[in-house]
């Protein structure tokens, strides 16, 4: 369903992602994972093009553009069939907790008033948030924020969710309310792409796993395969420092 | 307590001969405000631009004009330009004062505002524009709809009181001559042959002080009405709820 083929990114003169390829089929969930400066975050923004990738392929639900060519046109309707999730939330600042969902739905949907107004409070039902409706993203605490970002980029009805390190900047007791809410997302049925370091619960959501070292993927595989037989070096050298067996052998 | 030496009596008639002369205050306001926030984004959007040549420029520009007094600044172009002019062979003397006035004050206040204009734009955080692009909005619908409003929230105390530098400011145009409030007040005061300067300037002061005041009333509302969204200047419990 998401196809990306060697896709090439540098910063100047330091290459980034060095011509990776990586295809996530319909319902997938899959956990990015790696150290800090692999890349991570970088095919991410690229595959939403807030990041112009340098070269490579990218095709989402049939639709194909060449990186390197790509024109505005193009990069808008791409973006339609993506939804990002922010890792400090980006929320918009100066709209209300529904505006936030609603926004999207009316000046890029194009929906009317009270249809996105009753698709925003479903949305934000189900993150539990209805009683915030009016708030303003400066009142609410960084769980509640993601949890709205989570509602805005669900509303949308994107072909793929992305997800950049959505926990990262929370406090260990508002990590467990996000991840639950990102738990019932993934049992949905919604493709994911999660860059995340959370490594148990990337074993936990994902049904799949791709290790990422110096821009380039190391190794990919079902989540299980993955964390309980991991064949290259680095990947068990990376995953030494976390006790998974623990959670399979549950 | 009216003596001979000061006759406050006489200060409500003088206000109203004075501010018969307010819609040039105002003229001169409005238009070096539009002409000077013009001027100013272009500066900015300079500023603002990656390559060292255009930001050296900018900054140029706005050190220039900042280390320079206004009443300087309109002896030398309402004065010494047309000179300048007149050597390349262009006569100047069909120019209106009041354009020259417009002109200057356009120049003076560019620089601040330029200086506002790219600092509130840098304030606002740079996922508030790419959330916007990645829920597919257009460049410029997020730039309008959530950037804008935003740098507008962090500029608007300063910007209330340029403009009202600004209003101040032009009090300076009676020295070329033209018949704004300050000109319409020294004429009042040649015709008693200075007998009554007190009084006239008194008038004066209260006209620009209750102006002021307006202006400051009409930017705490909007300030209000722009940061709504924030919490370190809204009303915690209005905002909340």
């Amino acid at each position: 369903m998401l196809t990306i083929t060697g896709i090439k990114k540098s910063f100047g003169k330091t290459p980034v992602l060095r011509g990776l390829d990586l295809s996530v089929d319909k319902g997938d969930v899959v956990a990015v994972i790696g150290p800090s400066g692999s890349g991570k975050t970088t095919l991410l923004r690229c595959i939403n093009f807030l990041e112009r990738a340098d070269e490579g392929r990218l095709t989402i639900c049939g639709q194909s553009v060449d990186l390197k060519t790509v024109t505005k046109k193009e990069i808008y309707r791409m973006r339609r069939k993506t939804a990002m999730v922010f890792q400090n939330y980006c929320l918009f600042n100066n709209k209300t907790v529904l505006e936030n969902v609603t926004e999207a739905l009316i000046i890029v949907h194009k929906k009317s008033k009270s249809e996105a107004g009753d698709i925003a409070v479903s949305m934000l039902r189900k993150v539990g948030l209805e009683d915030k409706l009016n708030a303003y993203p400066a009142f609410l605490s960084g769980g509640q924020q993601q949890r709205v970002g989570i509602a805005r980029a669900m509303a949308q009805c994107p072909d793929v969710i992305l997800l950049d390190e959505p926990t990262s900047a929370l406090d260990p007791e508002l990590v467990g309310e996000t991840l639950s809410v990102i738990r019932h997302v993934a049992k949905s049925g919604i493709t994911m792409i999660i860059v995340t370091h959370e490594m148990q619960f990337a074993a936990e959501i994902a049904n799949k796993i791709v290790f990422m070292d110096d821009g380039g993927i190391v190794e990919q595989g079902a989540s299980r395969d993955f964390f309980l037989s991991p064949k290259e070096d680095r990947t068990i050298a990376f995953l030494a420092r976390f006790n998974l067996g623990n959670y399979y052998s549950i | 307590m009216s003596t001979d030496f000061f006759k406050p009596e006489i200060i409500p008639e003088l206000v109203w001969k004075i501010i018969q002369a307010f819609p040039l205050t105002l003229i001169l306001t409005v238009c070096s405000l539009i002409l000077g926030s013009l001027i100013a984004l272009g500066i900015a959007v300079l500023a603002l631009r990656s390559p060292k040549v255009t930001r050296g420029m900018a900054n140029g520009y706005i050190h220039f004009i900042r280390g320079i007094p206004t009443l300087i600044l309109i002896y030398l172009l309402y004065l010494g330009f047309p000179q300048f002019m007149k050597g390349l062979g262009v006569d100047m003397s069909g120019v209106d004062k009041r354009v020259y006035l417009v002109v200057i004050f356009a120049l003076a206040i560019s620089a601040n505002f330029a200086e506002l204009m790219r600092s509130s734009y840098l304030s606002v955080d740079k996922g508030q524009g790419e959330a916007a692009l990645a829920i597919g909005m257009t460049a410029r619908q997020g730039f309008k709809r959530i950037v804008l409003p935003q740098a507008l929230a962090v500029a608007l105390p300063s910007l209330g009181n340029y403009v009202i530098m600004l209003f101040k400011l032009t009090s300076l145009g009676f020295v070329v001559g033209v018949v704004d409030l300050m000109g319409k007040t020294r004429i009042l005061i040649n015709i008693t042959y200075g007998s009554r300067r007190l009084e006239t300037y008194l008038a004066l002061a209260i006209i620009y002080w209750a102006l002021c005041f307006v202006l400051e009333r009409i930017n705490k509302l909007l300030i209000t009405r722009y940061t709504r969204g924030r919490r370190e200047l809204a009303d915690g419990k209005a905002a909340a709820k």
